[in-house]
């Protein structure tokens, strides 16, 4: 029954022409585009690296170990843009799922890789900013508000990944999506966290107010490295969403061959 | 032998007058961690790639059936 169901979708979507040209993909095209981007990338990293640790001066207070800001920030800059377009992706999949197929598998696809990446740099964001914490504080870890709250988010989107891995049922990406909206309300809260609450974490550095900022000499290595980690960030998921549509694909091949069976 | 140390100070700056062996040690561990966990995640992709190319390269007569799938 549930196969049927899931193949009489199907026909609806593979009877559309422009569907097919949508999930159709050109492999020299998109390997040479892939490492063009790639290359880039490594590229942009490469020189941002080099500005971070090699251009800009060390730090008045903390030497040159107030570098690892400049892998630190970034991170964080990489995972809230993830961790947004997961909202948008998985609100555009839930008002899309019944109207149209194309668009929410699309949806759907960009959800999960987005998660993924922001979780990876979720995790590098916590792991660096207690090496950092250990190198400065003197502590790896402290159960203040901002560190807390990120361990919280950290953990939901954890939640998502396993819960897309595990569930096999119908409702898996809906109940993914609707996990994704409640996973995100963390966000601000861990944005926050700094105003709200006195913490161990200093207080905002950038939109702080009037006496918050960083020194001038140390805005090209912030810069080139936020650009240049965006820039990998988006790779990443560009990566992970092609293989997120071929494992759509096999599945829609799969259920067609199927219902050709059952037929 | 010192070809890995000679590299990290030659990659990270240290300055005895303001740094500590600790600073200098979580600077370079923060920065490897990046690399490391970026690379393993990249290898990670391409192999679910490769994974997901066979899947979809499966023959075109597959029988549900006898696989116990049906």
């Amino acid at each position: 029954m549930m196969a049927t169901w899931r193949g009489a979708g199907l026909r609806h979507n593979m009877a559309s022409s422009h569907s097919e040209n949508l999930l159709r993909i050109e492999p020299g095209m998109t390997k040479a585009l892939a490492c063009l981007c790639l290359c880039l990338t490594v590229v942009l990293i490469a020189i941002a690296t080099y500005i971070g640790l090699s251009v800009v001066p060390p730090d008045a207070d903390q030497g040159n170990v107030g570098r690892i800001l400049y892998y630190h920030l970034p991170n964080w800059v990489a995972m809230s843009c993830c961790f947004f377009v997961n909202l948008a992706a998985s609100i555009t999949y839930l008002a899309s799922r019944n109207r149209s197929a194309n668009l929410a598998l699309m949806a759907d696809a960009l959800a999960v890789s987005t998660a993924e990446v922001g979780l990876v740099f979720c995790s590098l964001g916590l792991i660096t900013g207690s090496i950092w914490g250990r190198a400065v504080w003197g502590i790896w870890w402290t159960w203040d508000a901002r560190l807390t709250a990120t361990l919280v988010l950290w953990l939901m989107y954890v939640a998502y990944l396993v819960l897309r891995k595990v569930s096999t049922g119908g409702q898996s990406r809906t109940l993914a999506a609707v996990l994704a909206i409640f996973a995100y309300c963390d966000v601000p809260i861990v944005y926050m966290s700094t105003r709200w609450w006195r913490t161990q974490h200093p207080a905002p550095v950038f939109f702080g107010g009037p006496n918050a900022g960083i020194d001038p000499s140390m805005k090209p290595a912030v810069s080139w490295n936020i650009y240049a980690w965006l820039a990998w960030a988006v790779l990443l998921v560009g990566l992970r969403i092609a293989i997120e549509r071929r494992r759509q694909l096999a599945a829609q091949a799969e259920a067609a061959e199927a219902l050709e069976f059952i037929a | 032998m010192n070809l890995l140390p000679n590299l990290l100070s030659s990659l990270f700056p240290f300055d005895a007058r303001i740094d500590t062996r600790l600073g200098y040690r979580h600077l370079v561990m923060a920065y490897c961690v990046v690399w490391v966990i970026q690379v393993c995640y990249v290898c990670y992709l391409v192999l679910q790639w490769k994974s997901a190319a066979g899947t979809a390269a499966k023959p075109e007569r597959y029988n549900y059936i006898e696989r116990g799938r049906g």
